[in-house]
């Protein structure tokens, strides 16, 4: 029987790099699918190019982000984390974490600057932008998650790196949540102004055909 | 005779030298979560031909993502993931590197055809 301590390492380190990207894959979708529902609810031109910017800027973080965690250290072993690498890795983790929250912080902010001109009652506004702000919650999770990967020993990857996965498990569905929480009929209710032609209708035909009111129609 | 009476026992799974579930268990109520959110958003679209949009079809390639890489990670734990190593037999280890393979492959032949494109292939140069 050999060592089973030593060849495992490699193949555990495949396995959490593959997942490591995977994951950033579907962080990024989830924050472009926010920035493409803005472009689809801005109605005014310079409100959707706005729209239109933001989902560039977070398209360019995305491929930074996934570059500089793919493309790390030896180019014949990306997988590789000696406890050497471990600061570098770390500083990468950390410098794609500062991009995803200030992602969250402008997408909190645009949610602001697009019903602030509106002519509506604050409550409704009030629950537009809790729906896009409660997108913040996800920050706290990066920063644990950043938190515990500076615990992670390379000599026992396989069992340091538990927490860090399971922070990342809930960062990636927290994420998910925040793209949909905007979606929910009680928060896309809200849009129903008849100002601007924003129309319940294109983004919740359900909704709309149960409500009372007129909607005003192009 | 009577039936033994049922007992509660604590949970073994989660050990000091092995610590694999609570990643399974994240992995499952998490891959609950994205279910139903994934349902909700259907619902609220539905007729997705009519109300689906940009943002539905990256959303759903984010939920894609995301449930292939908890499920990598839980098939990982089954095979050895978030034990103490020196625990880990050697069948375990076979088995990891099954899953691994055909994931880091695509990603190295990636990685090469990037660095190709940076770098530039190397030129023999040698005169004949």
């Amino acid at each position: 029987m050999g060592s089973p301590r030593l060849s495992l390492i490699r193949p555990c380190k495949q396995v959490l790099y593959a997942t490591d990207i995977i994951f950033l894959f579907s962080l990024w979708a989830g924050k472009l699918s926010v920035s493409f529902l803005f472009t689809r609810i801005a109605r005014e031109s310079n409100k959707m190019h706005l729209g239109q910017a933001l989902t560039v800027l977070v398209s360019i973080f995305s491929i930074v982000s996934i570059f500089s965690i793919t493309l790390r250290g030896d180019i014949s072993q990306p997988w590789s984390y000696r406890d050497a690498d471990g600061q570098s890795i770390l500083a990468r983790w950390a410098a794609t974490g500062a991009m995803s929250i200030i992602t969250d912080l402008m997408i909190t902010a645009f949610s602001v600057y697009l019903v602030w001109s509106l002519q509506m009652n604050s409550k409704p506004k009030s629950i537009v932008i809790t729906a896009f702000a409660l997108r913040l919650f996800v920050a706290p999770v990066t920063i644990i998650r950043l938190v515990s990967l500076s615990t992670v020993r390379a000599d026992d990857l396989s069992f340091t790196y538990t927490l860090p996965e399971t922070m990342t498990q809930l960062e990636m569905y927290c994420n998910l949540v925040a793209a949909t929480l905007p979606c929910l009929r009680i928060f896309l209710t809200a849009w129903n102004t008849s100002f601007i032609n924003i129309r319940l209708e294109d983004i919740d035909n359900d909704a709309y055909k149960k409500r009372k009111w007129p909607v005003s129609r192009r | 005779m009577a039936p033994p009476k049922p007992t509660l026992q604590v949970s073994t799974a989660i050990t000091t030298t092995d610590h694999g579930q609570i990643v399974v268990l994240a992995g499952w109520l998490c891959l609950a979560i994205g279910t139903s959110l994934s349902m909700a958003r259907i619902y609220i679209r539905w007729p997705l031909n009519v109300l689906a949009g940009k943002d539905d079809i990256a959303y759903s390639v984010s939920v894609l993502f995301a449930f292939v890489q908890t499920a990598v990670i839980i098939d990982a734990v089954r095979r050895g993931f978030g034990r103490v190593e020196p625990e880990l037999e050697d069948w375990q280890v076979v088995r990891i590197s099954k899953v691994s393979t055909i994931s880091v492959c695509i990603l190295k032949n990636a990685l090469q055809e990037v660095k190709d494109c940076l770098v530039g292939s190397d030129l023999d140069t040698t005169e004949h």
